[in-house]
């Protein structure tokens, strides 16, 4: 029987004809089990279990300013320019970049 | 002043910030929203005129409006997804997400004149492994040996057929990022005959003769502008995809072969793209090898603080620059 699940994050789906693609900065975490044998994709039995997300970065005083549509600090500096900002990592893609909130997207 | 760039991606996108300032500095006026404005927070009032051959009105936000006659260059980044009314059932949710994005998608679409850093499009095109590989074959660049089945047979076979050399298996699109409640990683990996399993037909798999690596590259290209990286892994390291050793890597600035730099822009002229960030494997000969890996959007922030790579000002020279 085949179960068509219709999430949220389906707008990720790569299949679906997007014309606004979007990214999902903090998925939802499956809980389904693996098939056995042959039901498996075989690409699926090449996964590598990640140790648990870091945990987050003090952040505290940094916001989005919507006037300047930049982040900025406490002092009102533009966060990129003031702050030594994290480099957060994500083991999922090559997007490993001056991002304080794990990335989940491809690329 | 209308603004002439419009930035369509996700607050919380520092790396658009870098770009934010150098047009900020230079005076462009720029208009930055995310697709989780619309379309509650971002209206939409637009008019197709008969005559007039092109959508005039504006995108009207809580902080500033998008002319859309004044529109003239899009970066289209890393936006999340467009967020409806909650009060609505599933199913109005799913029409609305439809309508939204075919209306605001096809609308900005349709604008003409306009400079796309990449248009979403173009990138959907371009993220599909096989065509970049073939498309980077005829333009004259090394690729590796590749297999793209749903057989185990000929999988095995491949394998076998390669195993002095190796064979690595990669994902078409990515790993699943969860299962069975854990995060997982899906990493290019070699992979023998022996292993293969039939689960090779419940889906696509690629696989690659392995190319010999004596180091690795991310090729940023903006317009016609590069910025290579050199990316070693650290002494002793075994892993084949260099992102299984992230925190570890060192970079250098890196020229790129006159031969390689011409394919790769008559790549991009055939994928339509202004920017992309590819992945390379340099072999001991000094070959260079695309691997299948274009990334049309992927991530350069981390090359300008690593590497000092000025990728933010190219990008910005872009967006505003004159186009034809």
């Amino acid at each position: 029987m085949t179960v068509t699940l219709v999430r949220p994050e389906n707008q990720t789906d790569p299949l679906t004809f997007r014309p606004l693609p979007t990214t999902v900065s903090a998925p939802g975490v499956s809980q389904d089990a693996p098939s056995a044998g042959p039901t498996r994709p075989f690409g699926l039995t090449r996964t590598t279990e990640l140790p648990q997300p870091k945990a987050p970065l003090p952040l505290d005083g940094l916001r989005y300013d919507p006037q300047r549509q930049l982040t900025i600090t406490r002092d009102g500096e533009a966060a990129v320019s003031s702050v030594p900002l994290p480099l957060a990592v994500t083991h999922q893609n090559t997007q490993y970049d001056h991002q304080w909130v794990t990335d989940n997207d491809e690329g | 002043m209308a603004a002439s760039v419009v930035v369509i991606t996700r607050d919380q996108d520092t790396t658009a910030d870098l770009v934010l300032l150098h047009l900020l500095r230079r005076g462009v006026e720029v208009a930055r929203f995310d697709l989780g404005d619309f379309p509650e927070r971002l209206r939409q009032v637009a008019y197709l005129v008969p005559g007039r051959k092109r959508w005039t009105g504006a995108l009207v936000g809580q902080h500033r409006d998008v002319d859309l006659s004044a529109v003239r260059a899009i970066w289209y980044r890393k936006p999340s997804g467009v967020q409806l009314d909650p009060g609505m059932t599933t199913t109005e949710q799913r029409w609305a997400l439809a309508e939204a994005t075919m209306g605001l998608g096809g609308l900005l679409a349709s604008l003409p004149g306009v400079h796309w850093v990449n248009h979403p499009h173009r990138n959907a095109q371009a993220s599909l492994k096989p065509r970049q590989l073939a498309v980077a074959d005829a333009c004259g660049l090394a690729v590796p040996e590749s297999l793209l089945t749903t057989s185990p047979e000929r999988a095995r076979e491949f394998c076998a057929a390669h195993r002095d050399r190796g064979v690595i298996y990669k994902p078409l699109h990515g790993g699943p990022g969860s299962e069975a409640g854990q995060h997982v990683a899906l990493w290019a990996d070699t992979v023998a005959a022996g292993e293969i399993t039939e689960g090779v037909g419940r889906t696509c798999h690629l696989f690659q003769v392995r190319v010999p690596c004596a180091y690795a590259v991310r090729m940023t290209i903006v317009g016609e502008r590069i910025f290579a990286v050199r990316l070693d892994t650290p002494p002793g390291s075994t892993a084949v995809d260099w992102r299984q050793v992230h925190d570890h890597l060192t970079y250098a600035p890196i020229d790129v072969p006159d031969e390689v730099a011409d394919g790769m822009h008559r790549l991009m002229q055939v994928f339509g793209l202004t920017y992309s960030a590819s992945d390379w494997i340099v072999t001991p000969a000094g070959v260079w090898t695309f691997i299948g890996d274009l990334n049309p959007n992927g991530q350069w922030g981390w090359l300008e603080h690593e590497a000092g790579m000025p990728i933010a000002a190219a990008l910005a020279d872009e967006l505003v620059k004159e186009h034809a």
